[in-house]
């Protein structure tokens, strides 16, 4: 899942990226509402965590203009306003969430999970394959008692393809998904971690699940 | 509680029905006695008729009544009574009225004429008449006229006696039609004047309502100050200037609570964020810097409520100044070592004007929190690499303090108001740097405090604060 946020402190960037990052997610960081507007513009986000007070263009001005745009993210808001009235007015804006600041890091893990299965129409956080769950909460995919030893790129790509059942997902569409923008990433590279995966479902004796579209990318069905 | 309407109808109403008694009695008096006035006139007019009627003939009194002409001497119903007497007391006359009742009772008397009421011999009320006079000589005996003078004729008493019954009858029913006419006028007076009120009033009950529907959700109402009577105009003018300074406050008061929640949230934020990630993974590889974090946001949190408090306490005036003699040199050279490092990091240059630097009286505690405020606040707000200049004026008895920077943000004429404003920042997203823009504010307090003036002005690209009125020794 590819996170984007959307804050000026340095320090709340710092933390969140790094706690973020270690629970699996890609994390990209902008400091103003112009950069980040860019940032939504260009990468394709599940959810964006959106300050208010931004310097250059405001939290609801960028809302505004991510909505209008054809990406349609899931946006939190994360807000040292507390009011009523901002709450209301940032959710009739368009935005998914609202999370006043100071936070508990869990609870706001805990509502982006919520917004990424929303974004893939999933009540649960596990996801059936075949033989195989997949806890997209707590980043594990068992078949029955045996969990499966993914690293964190095969665990996002096998996240990835399950919430995205039943539709090609090019190699280009996980580099962007699993990478943040630092990161560099080649097709090989994917190559590279589905061939893994594939191969630690079928060595705990688990089927197939990862189909190849040649020319066009990789399915679970 | 009390009420104007209630207030006025009562006080009204008593007014009304005061006036309307005092008029009933003087009227009931006045008709009262007019009528008996009248009354006794014709009762009297009756007597001096019997009195001409009766004559003297030089041996005795007699009287030449007929009582065809006056049958009411005589009537069985309703009958008026005369008797006479000469003036020894002896009994002349009666009316025939008296035959059927009991002998009349002789009473002498001071009076030529005495009207009194008494009890008629038939038990009715009646109204008596007694006139003291002389018979008349007739006038066919001019010869006995000339001879006895008046005072040697003898002394007579009439006394005419009529039932009041009918008249006592009359003035009660004049009293009932007036007291009727009186509860009526009352009844109606009542009725205009609670319906006058009602509609005198009404511009004030509209103004009620519309009060009642102002509260701090809805602030922003204002009466109607169009279409008031003219005495309701002016209040209503005034109470709508007075609202609008209160909503004025008022916004003022809920974006400082709203700037602080924001100032105060932000880095408490910052610290929980760093401190929980920090616990859960101590082993990220830029750990140590976590903690030089939690540091810098303790400390802005820690100068955030600091500066809370001093403004706090100069704006409740809680704050004792003891005034000594210090060196503005010495204060000056303090403060400038208290930005050093950031002078130095950001390679911004303090140049002081040479000049005389005077001793001052001051407190040195809060004139050195004004100072140190007003040089943050330059260094903070000029570009990396400036110059900032502190220049010391003599004044009368006084010194100012200027002090000037390049801006790093370009502020214009229309910010300068609200430079002093508490937790104003020129980026309305609050979104930039350390400051929370509450220096400036303390200095503006502390200065008031201190009767000092400070004043801010800009000049070119040029920002100046310029603190005077300090009184040197």
């Amino acid at each position: 899942m590819k996170i984007l946020i959307i804050e000026d402190s340095l320090k709340l960037q710092k933390s969140l990226r790094a706690g973020l990052r270690r629970l699996g997610y890609a994390v990209d960081v902008a400091g103003d509402g112009e950069e980040g507007l860019a940032y939504s513009k260009n990468g394709d986000y599940d959810v964006i965590v959106l300050d208010l007070m931004l310097p250059k263009k405001s939290g609801l001005e960028v809302l505004r203009e991510i909505r209008e745009s054809r990406e349609s993210p899931e946006v939190l808001i994360l807000s040292a306003r507390d009011q009523t009235r901002d709450r209301v007015l940032g959710l009739q804006q368009g935005a998914d969430d609202y999370l006043v600041k100071p936070f508990a890091f869990d609870e706001l893990h805990a509502r982006i999970q919520a917004l990424v299965r929303r974004r893939f129409k999933q009540k649960s956080p596990v996801i059936t394959v075949g033989k195989i769950k997949i806890d997209t909460s707590l980043h594990i995919a068992c078949q029955g008692a045996d969990c499966l030893p993914l690293t964190p790129t095969e665990m996002r790509i096998l996240e990835y393809l399950a919430l995205n059942r039943g539709r090609v997902i090019t190699s280009a569409q996980l580099i962007n998904q699993i990478y943040d923008a630092s990161s560099y990433a080649s097709r090989n590279t994917i190559e590279s971690h589905i061939s893994s995966l594939r191969k630690k479902l079928r060595t705990q004796g688990g089927p197939g699940i990862i189909e190849t579209r040649r020319g066009f990318g990789y399915l679970i069905t | 509680m009390r009420s104007i309407s209630k207030t006025i109808t009562i006080s009204t109403i008593l007014s009304v029905a005061l006036i309307l008694v005092a008029g009933q009695l003087v009227v009931d008096r006045v008709v009262s006695g007019w009528v008996l006035q009248q009354f006794d006139d014709a009762l009297q007019a009756k007597a001096r008729a019997l009195v001409t009627l009766t004559k003297f003939d030089g041996n005795e009194v007699e009287l030449d009544f007929a009582d065809e002409f006056m049958p009411e001497f005589e009537a069985s119903e309703n009958p008026e009574y005369f008797e006479l007497y000469l003036g020894d007391g002896r009994l002349l006359e009666t009316s025939r009225s008296f035959g059927r009742h009991a002998e009349p009772q002789f009473s002498d008397q001071a009076e030529e004429v005495a009207i009194a009421d008494v009890m008629l011999p038939d038990g009715r009320k009646g109204r008596r008449i007694a006139v003291k006079f002389t018979p008349q000589i007739g006038d066919d005996n001019e010869v006995l006229r000339i001879s006895i003078a008046p005072q040697d004729r003898p002394r007579a008493i009439l006394r005419v006696s009529t039932e009041r019954e009918t008249l006592d009858a009359a003035i009660q029913q004049f009293h009932l039609i007036i007291l009727g006419i009186s509860l009526v006028v009352l009844v109606a007076v009542m009725l205009s004047v609670s319906r006058a009120i009602k509609l005198g009033l009404a511009p004030l009950n509209q103004i009620k309502t519309e009060i009642s529907q102002i509260s701090p959700n809805a602030i922003d109402r204002r009466i109607s100050s169009r279409n008031q009577p003219i005495e309701l105009e002016p209040i209503a003018t005034q109470f709508n200037r007075v609202l609008a300074e209160i909503e004025n406050a008022f916004i003022r008061e809920r974006e400082f609570s709203s700037d602080v929640a924001h100032e105060l949230r932000t880095p408490v934020a910052e610290i929980k964020s760093l401190a929980e990630v920090g616990l859960r993974w101590p082993d990220e590889k830029d750990i140590q810097s976590y903690f030089a974090d939690i540091y810098d946001s303790s400390r802005q949190l820690d100068r955030l409520i600091e500066n809370l408090l001093h403004l706090c306490r100069s704006e409740e005036g809680d704050i004792e100044l003891e005034l000594i003699p210090i060196e503005l040199e010495e204060i000056i050279d303090k403060i400038i070592l208290g930005v050093s490092a950031e002078t130095n990091e950001r390679n911004i240059t303090i140049e002081r004007v040479a000049g005389l630097m005077p001793t001052i009286q001051i407190d040195p505690q809060w004139f050195e929190l004004i100072l140190k405020n007003l040089l943050f606040n330059a260094v903070a707000h000029s570009p990396d690499g400036s110059v900032v200049t502190i220049e010391v004026i003599s004044e009368a008895g006084f010194c100012a303090l200027e002090i000037e920077n390049p801006m790093a943000v370009p502020l214009g004429e229309q910010d300068l108001p609200m430079i002093f404003k508490r937790l104003w920042r020129k980026d309305t997203s609050r979104a930039t740097g350390r400051h929370a823009g509450i220096g400036l504010s303390l200095v503006k307090s502390f200065a008031d405090l201190m009767n000092l003036e400070v004043n801010a002005s800009i000049s070119r690209d040029l920002f100046h604060l310029r603190l005077s009125r300090i009184r040197t020794c």
